[in-house]
C-alpha cells in the first residue's frame, strides 16, 4: 500500500549493499558434545562454512560477519549481519 | 553456561570450540526458534525459592545454576510455525516476555552481555550521553524533527555534516534489493521537510586519518586500525586493511567508564582518528561482529570471551 503522506527524509539515502554471492542452503546440526554446529548441504555431506572469519546470523543461510556488512564472503540474502534479531547495528561514519 | 545464539553462528562456533578444549560444560540454545521444535523452559517459583530447567535437543540446563551466560544472535521471539494473526501475536508476545524473562534472571549468572542491558546501550542518544560522560571526543551532533534545525546543523559544519539512521529495519527499493542508509554528505539544500516525519540524526563531518574498531572484553581491548577507500567502510569490506593498533591510555579510561555506564561486558567500538592522533567516538555496539578481523585478533578476542564466561562472576 503506497504512502499517502511523504516518507522519512532519511529513506532518501537507503543504497544497496555491496554485491554478495549466493549461499548454498545448509543445515545446522548441533553437536551434542560440544554444541558446535555442523553444516550439511542439500547432499548431506559436511561443509566447513568459512574457516574462522564466517560469522553471524541470519534466517537464510550463514553469513558473514563484518563492522555491520558483510566481509565479503558471503551473504545468503545480500543483507548486513548486523541487522538480525537484536538489530545490533555497527554503524558507522567516518 | 548457556550460550544464546541461533544455529548460523560461526562466531559462537569459534567460542564454543575453546570451551570444548577445555572441557566446559555448555549449552548452546536459540529459545525464539527451540521452542517451537521440542525444547521445554520450565520456572518454579515457590516459598523456597526459583528451580528452572531448559531442555534443548541435545541437552538440560540447570537455570539455577548457571554461571554464565553469553547472549549472541538468537532468533527473534516468534510464534509457532502455522500460526497467524491475533493467535499468533499472542504467542510471541508471551513468548518473549515470559522466556525472554526467565532467561534474563538467572540468578548468579554473569551475563555477556545482558540483553536488556545491550537494549538501552543501543540507543544512540544515549552512546551520546554516556560518550561524553566519559570524556569521550564526540563529533558534534544534533537528533532533531525540525527541517529548520537540520539545515542550519549541516550548514554550521565546516567540514561539511552526515546522516545516520538511529536504527536500521529492514528496507527494499523498487527493484526489490535490499537497502540502507550508508552514511554519507548530507548537502543543507538536500533536507527536505520530510524530517519532521520521525527524529533524524546528522553529525559533522570528520576529517580522519582512518578507523578504529575497538572490542572491549572486560578490560582486554582489542584495537584494530581500519584503512577503507569508502567514507563508511562496511559497505566494501574487501577493500579495507586491517592493522591491530595500541589504545591510547586516556581511551582506555574512557572505555572502561562507558562500558560502566551501561553495565556492559563487551562492546564493540567504533572511533576515527584524525591527523593529530585523536580519537572520536562514533558509537558502541554491545553485541557487535567481530570475526572479520585477521586470524590473530579473532583468535585474541574468542578466548578473552571463553575466559569471561569461564570466570562468571569472578571476572
Amino acid at each position: 500500500m503506497p504512502n499517502t503522506v511523504t516518507a522519512p527524509w532519511g529513506t532518501t539515502r537507503m543504497h544497496p549493499y555491496a554485491d554478495a554471492p549466493p549461499w548454498p542452503a545448509l543445515t545446522p546440526v548441533i553437536d551434542p558434545g560440544t554444541q558446535v554446529a555442523a553444516f550439511h548441504d542439500e547432499r548431506g555431506r559436511t561443509v566447513e562454512m568459512m574457516g574462522k572469519h564466517g560469522t553471524s546470523t541470519d534466517q537464510t543461510g550463514p553469513t558473514s560477519t563484518g563492522g555491520g556488512g558483510g566481509d565479503g564472503q558471503s551473504g545468503g540474502q545480500a543483507q548486513p549481519t548486523d541487522v538480525d534479531t537484536m538489530t545490533s547495528n555497527d554503524q558507522d561514519q567516518s | 553456561m548457556l550460550v544464546l545464539t541461533c544455529a548460523y553462528d560461526p562466531t559462537a562456533d569459534l567460542v564454543l570450540r575453546i570451551l570444548a578444549d577445555r572441557q566446559v560444560p555448555v549449552v548452546r540454545a536459540d529459545p525464539g526458534a527451540d521452542l517451537h521444535q521440542g525444547a521445554a523452559l520450565t520456572a518454579r517459583y515457590t516459598a523456597g525459592g526459583r528451580r528452572g530447567t531448559l531442555t534443548t535437543a541435545t541437552r538440560t540446563l540447570d537455570l539455577d545454576r548457571t554461571r554464565a551466560v553469553w547472549y549472541r544472535r538468537p532468533s527473534g521471539w516468534t510464534a509457532p510455525a502455522g500460526m497467524v494473526g491475533q493467535d499468533a501475536e499472542f504467542a510471541r508476545a508471551q513468548t518473549q516476555w515470559g522466556a525472554g524473562g526467565i532467561l534474563a534472571a538467572l540468578p548468579g549468572a554473569h551475563y555477556v552481555n545482558h540483553p536488556w542491558d545491550i537494549r538501552a546501550a543501543e540507543h544512540k542518544p544515549a552512546q551520546l550521553d554516556a560518550a561524553l560522560a566519559a570524556g569521550f571526543a564526540v563529533p558534534d551532533t544534533v537528533i532533531t524533527t525540525d527541517p529548520e534545525q537540520a539545515r542550519a546543523f549541516c550548514a554550521q559544519q565546516p567540514g561539511g555534516a552526515v546522516y545516520k539512521p538511529q536504527w536500521n529495519t529492514t528496507y527494499h527499493n523498487e527493484d526489490g534489493r535490499a537497502v540502507q542508509a550508508w552514511v554519507a554528505e548530507v548537502a543543507p539544500e538536500e533536507i527536505t521537510d520530510a524530517v519532521a516525519a520521525c527524529p533524524h540524526l546528522f553529525q559533522a563531518r570528520l576529517v580522519k586519518d582512518f578507523d578504529v574498531r575497538l572490542t572491549a572484553v572486560g578490560t582486554e581491548l582489542f584495537a584494530v586500525r581500519i584503512d577503507s577507500p569508502d567514507l563508511d567502510w562496511r559497505r566494501r569490506q574487501d577493500l579495507i586493511t586491517y592493522t591491530p593498533i595500541d589504545v591510547p591510555a586516556s581511551v582506555r579510561r574512557s572505555v572502561a567508564h562507558y562500558l560502566g555506564n551501561f553495565r556492559l561486558v563487551y562492546g564493540a567500538f567504533d572511533f576515527a582518528v584524525d591527523a593529530d592522533g585523536r580519537w572520536m567516538f562514533l558509537e558502541c555496539n554491545a553485541n557487535g561482529q567481530w570475526a572479520f578481523f585477521p586470524p590473530p585478533t579473532i583468535d585474541a578476542i574468542a578466548t578473552a570471551i571463553a575466559d569471561q564466561l569461564q570466570k562468571g562472576h569472578s571476572a
